[in-house]
């Protein structure tokens, strides 16, 4: 997909979007579970 | 049941003391209340509590319900403080899933360095059920390893690390008729390790041997209407009732037979080996009456297989699939069901062996 491009620009991008991924999904889900353990729900998440 | 309070300090140390088996506080890993027991178990304790052994359980009960193999598994975690367990579990969990992902995805056709490091790193970054498997300490990643060694090694390797999958979890049962389909010496595998494996844990603990199958009755005896669980049945429970449940809880194991079946036919098939091991691997997710955001992890083996041959529009599909798990907090349930179905129909598709005469690369025509 991304192989018409130079090798630096898709390194870039990829590296990027995986920053993004563990901010958004893993800073995320954290973040839920840490704010409903100030309010007492324990840390892990309602989900769970 | 009692609220048994939360242990801090050495797994082991707590294990010693008398009283029931312990559970998970709400603040702690699920791999924590494993452990506990483990220890415990390993000094002559009881595995289940002891209501397990009387009345149906919680699916959501947060204490010991696995086989009881796992429990002798995680003895090595139980010398280590509590939080060091779960921290240790962790480490190794994503350790398991970078080496998975990135085996696979060699295995598929992709060349090593930067850019597979970085795929690699988005994948598991992106993939919720990754982070939550980890995170939480789940079984996934241990069985993401006997997934990945089924799929990339030969018959026999995958056969005992089957053997591993089925006294981890009991729905990884679903993958031997593909494995007993493909080869025999696979089959002949399996079934001597799980033996070993019975064996040994019979001659060290009988009883708990003899408890575990009313275990399984008493679990799959419990109700599954919770919000999060998003097995197809439960989240059409929740939106339209118990009938229309029941008769998408039938659909769904009769979907989980057939892809079972097809798994068998296509092991047999050349170039067939992966979408048999994926089928079987998707229908071992449909068969439990409850799924939990974190069993999808044991797909991640197939994403990374399927993603250097595949087309652009394959790739979109698998991402598009992966983003509903990860709004989970939007409406788990139905957002988790639909990431699911599409992921399996996108890599079904993805991993089905191509048919037709075999490609000959002969510009000059010098062959013919």
């Amino acid at each position: 997909m991304f192989a018409r491009y130079p090798p630096a620009f898709r390194r870039l991008i990829l590296g990027i979007a995986a920053l993004a991924a563990i901010w958004f999904v893993w800073g995320r889900f954290l973040l839920v579970a840490a704010i409903n353990h100030q309010v007492g729900g324990g840390l892990r998440p309602v989900l769970a | 049941m009692a609220e048994i309070p939360e242990h801090e300090g050495r797994v082991s140390d707590w294990a010693s003391e008398d009283g029931p088996p312990p559970r998970t506080s709400r603040s702690g890993s699920n791999i924590r209340p494993q452990a506990l027991t483990a220890a415990r178990f390993a000094r002559g304790g009881s595995l289940y509590l002891e209501t397990f052994l009387r009345d149906p359980i919680p699916a959501q009960a947060a204490a010991y319900l696995y086989p009881p193999a796992f429990a002798q598994l995680l003895a090595p975690l139980t010398g280590l403080p509590a939080r060091v367990a779960c921290a240790a579990f962790a480490v190794l969990s994503l350790a398991i899933f970078v080496v998975t992902t990135w085996k696979c995805a060699q295995a598929g056709g992709a060349r090593g360095g930067v850019d597979l490091a970085l795929g690699t790193a988005l994948l598991l970054a992106a993939a919720f059920p990754v982070a939550f498997a980890v995170i939480f300490g789940n079984v996934e990643a241990l069985l993401v390893a006997a997934i990945t060694v089924a799929l990339v090694a030969r018959p026999s390797r995958g056969g005992l690390a089957l053997a591993l999958a089925v006294v981890l979890k009991v729905a990884p049962f679903a993958l031997v008729p593909a494995l007993a389909s493909r080869s025999r010496l696979g089959l002949l595998a399996f079934c001597l390790a799980l033996l070993a494996v019975v064996v040994v844990g019979i001659v060290l603990a009988p009883e708990t041997w003899v408890a575990f199958p009313s275990i399984l009755a008493h679990l799959a005896a419990s109700g599954s209407d919770y919000a999060q669980n998003f097995a197809p049945a439960a989240v059409v429970a929740t939106l339209a009732g118990p009938t229309a449940g029941s008769i998408v809880r039938i659909i769904t194991l009769a979907v989980a037979g057939a892809l079972v079946l097809l798994s068998a036919l296509l092991a047999r098939r050349p170039g067939g080996w992966p979408a048999a091991l994926f089928a079987a691997t998707f229908a071992s997710l449909l068969v439990p009456a409850t799924l939990w955001l974190h069993y999808p992890a044991i797909l991640l083996p197939f994403i990374a297989f399927a993603w250097p041959r595949a087309s652009t529009r394959t790739r979109l599909g698998i991402v598009y699939s992966l983003l509903f798990f990860d709004f989970w907090d939007m409406a788990a349930g139905v957002i988790g069901a639909v990431g699911l179905v599409l992921l399996g129909a996108v890599l079904l598709r993805s991993l089905w062996p191509v048919t037709g005469p075999p490609i000959v690369n002969d510009p000059t025509g010098t062959l013919q």
